[in-house]
């Protein structure tokens, strides 16, 4: 269309079919082991443009992380937050991360546009409380370092794969760190079973009465992110759901240590001629 | 979160004054500030609630307007939360300075409001597809002392409490159209069961202990804290870490038992 250089929209109001869709069987998630994890495929050191990256495949969700920086911090003194415990450096010195978090269009069931609003805010405030504790923010005194995750396709636990990508693209940027961050999504099934079920699909999420990420550094054992919400019943049951994560993150962290081996290999191979 | 500047001394003595279940204003390290709940105060809305938490200080109005049901649930009506940092609170809030911390806020709430049993939004259908009420709730902090969470979550509950919507007809004509009717008596109105409404705990992790309802100086000590939405029969709506710090997992389970305990 010529002079129309923005994204063509639809008409005002669209809606897909399946809302008028005639009321078929809805499939219901399968029984399954509720500890088990999904294959992971992982690849960090994939764009050529960003400081580091990496991508993740779990199922079907999948999702692309870049790392770029450190660069110099904009917005110059902001009156500084409340200063680390003293030994690190002041607080106005010390570096930023900033996460995106962002959806394609096509990712979910139904077209999202672009600016997803309060979720993808939601969701990457929520990536940089989880990477804060494991990135030495003291080493970049005044720069900021930018994170930006793009989900390309949501097949159950986006945010958890989002957290784990990130984390390795940060250790591929070489960004100092003091451990990887590993992410675990958990979904409760719905009444009559009420069990957590541990890296749910998207099926058993949609079906699900509640949901839970963990973030976990697994050498340190400290927990750097904790998101949940809905219906979960007494806390006895998200202290299991969250215990349940973290021994899930622990499995997972094998796959990512060799992915980062392999890349550096590469990257080790590609400098030498 | 609005800060505050802190000397190294200063923040040595908070820490190991809790360590020693002694905090600055002579409270226990288990111990709520007074709380002001005061509900009806502006009279334009369909309810209302202030909240007065030591320093910290919220309004909050429920605005009760028609509107046309979510497509993918056409026989509930639904909330919308807003809040707003006015410049009051801080100076760090001008302009748009407020407007992180408010979506925060506003994210977190619609978290804790995602599920069936927090309020019982089919009563707030009037004829399913078409119309439906939508409940404007809209957070003022007017003052920022430390623990937003829990006084927001409070005043947010006084207010739905306090909430009385017009009750309506839709009569319709021969020829199909429809037309709604308010009713005459303005004392005849549905009033929202607010039993179930989570209130949100805050424990707030310093050196090896954890504190509840932090006033803005600890807030600076504390590197991570732990919010949990409790109702009152003791059921979790959402769960989230707050903060630049990681928190040990036994010191997790730790806080949320306490947490359980808090709310009852």
């Amino acid at each position: 269309m010529p002079g129309d250089h923005r994204r063509i929209r639809g008409p005002e109001e669209s809606q897909p079919p399946q809302l008028y869709a005639a009321e078929e069987e809805e499939e219901a998630p399968t029984a399954r082991d509720p500890t088990r994890l999904r294959p992971v495929y992982a690849r960090a050191g994939l764009l050529s443009q960003a400081k580091g990256s990496a991508y993740l495949e779990a199922g079907g969700t999948k999702v692309l992380c870049a790392v770029s920086g450190p660069r110099q911090a904009e917005g110059g003194e902001r009156g500084g937050g409340p200063a680390g415990s003293g030994s690190e450096a002041p607080a106005a010195l010390r570096g930023r991360l900033l996460c995106d978090f962002r959806r394609a269009p096509f990712a979910g069931r139904r077209r999202r546009a672009p600016p997803g609003g309060g979720e993808e805010r939601e969701l990457a405030l929520a990536l940089q409380e989880a990477l804060e504790p494991a990135v030495r923010l003291g080493r970049y005194p005044r720069a900021q370092l930018e994170v930006s995750a793009l989900l390309l396709e949501d097949g159950g636990s986006a945010l958890a794969a989002a957290l784990t990508a990130a984390a390795l693209a940060l250790a591929d940027a070489g960004v100092e760190m003091y451990d990887l961050v590993v992410g675990c999504g958990l979904s409760l099934a719905p009444e009559p079973a009420s069990t957590w079920l541990l890296d749910p699909t998207r099926l058993e999420e949609e079906h699900a009465a509640a949901g839970l990420t963990v973030a976990l550094m697994p050498v340190l054992n400290q927990v750097a992110g904790l998101l949940g919400s809905g219906e979960g019943g007494l806390i006895e049951s998200w202290a299991e759901a969250v215990r349940l994560g973290l021994e899930g993150c622990q499995r997972l962290y094998p796959v990512l240590q060799q992915s980062l081996v392999r890349a550096a290999r590469r990257r080790g191979a590609a400098a030498q001629p | 979160m609005a800060s505050v500047a802190l000397s190294e001394a200063e923040k040595v003595y908070i820490v190991h004054g809790v360590q020693e279940d002694l905090r600055v204003d002579g409270r226990g390290c288990e111990d709520y500030r007074c709380v002001e709940v005061e509900t009806d105060v502006v009279s334009n809305t369909s309810g209302s609630a202030r909240v007065k938490l030591g320093h910290t200080d919220i309004l909050v109005g429920v605005k009760a307007e028609m509107g046309t049901p979510k497509l993918e649930k056409p026989n509930e009506g639904y909330l919308e939360f807003f809040v707003d940092c006015s410049a009051n609170a801080t100076p760090e809030f001008e302009g748009r300075g407020g407007d992180d911390l408010g979506t925060e806020i506003a994210n977190t709430l619609y978290r804790i409001f995602n599920n069936k049993s927090s309020v019982d939004l089919k009563t707030l259908c009037i004829s399913p597809r078409e119309h439906c009420w939508v409940l404007y709730v809209d957070v003022l902090l007017l003052e920022c002392g430390g623990n937003l969470f829990d006084a927001i979550s409070i005043a947010v509950k006084a207010a739905l409490f306090n909430t009385s919507i017009p009750r309506v007809r839709v009569l319709e004509d021969e020829e199909g159209s429809k037309d709604i009717e308010l009713s005459d008596d303005p004392y005849d109105c549905i009033r929202l069961s607010v039993e179930n409404v989570p209130c949100i705990v805050t424990l707030c992790k310093i050196g090896y202990r954890h504190v509840v309802d932090a006033t803005l100086q600890e807030e600076a000590c504390s590197l991570a804290s732990l919010l949990v939405s409790v109702t009152s029969k003791g059921v979790v709506t959402c769960m989230r870490k707050v903060g630049k710090g990681s928190l040990d997992p036994e010191s997790i389970f730790e806080m949320m038992e306490w947490q359980q305990d808090c709310e009852a």
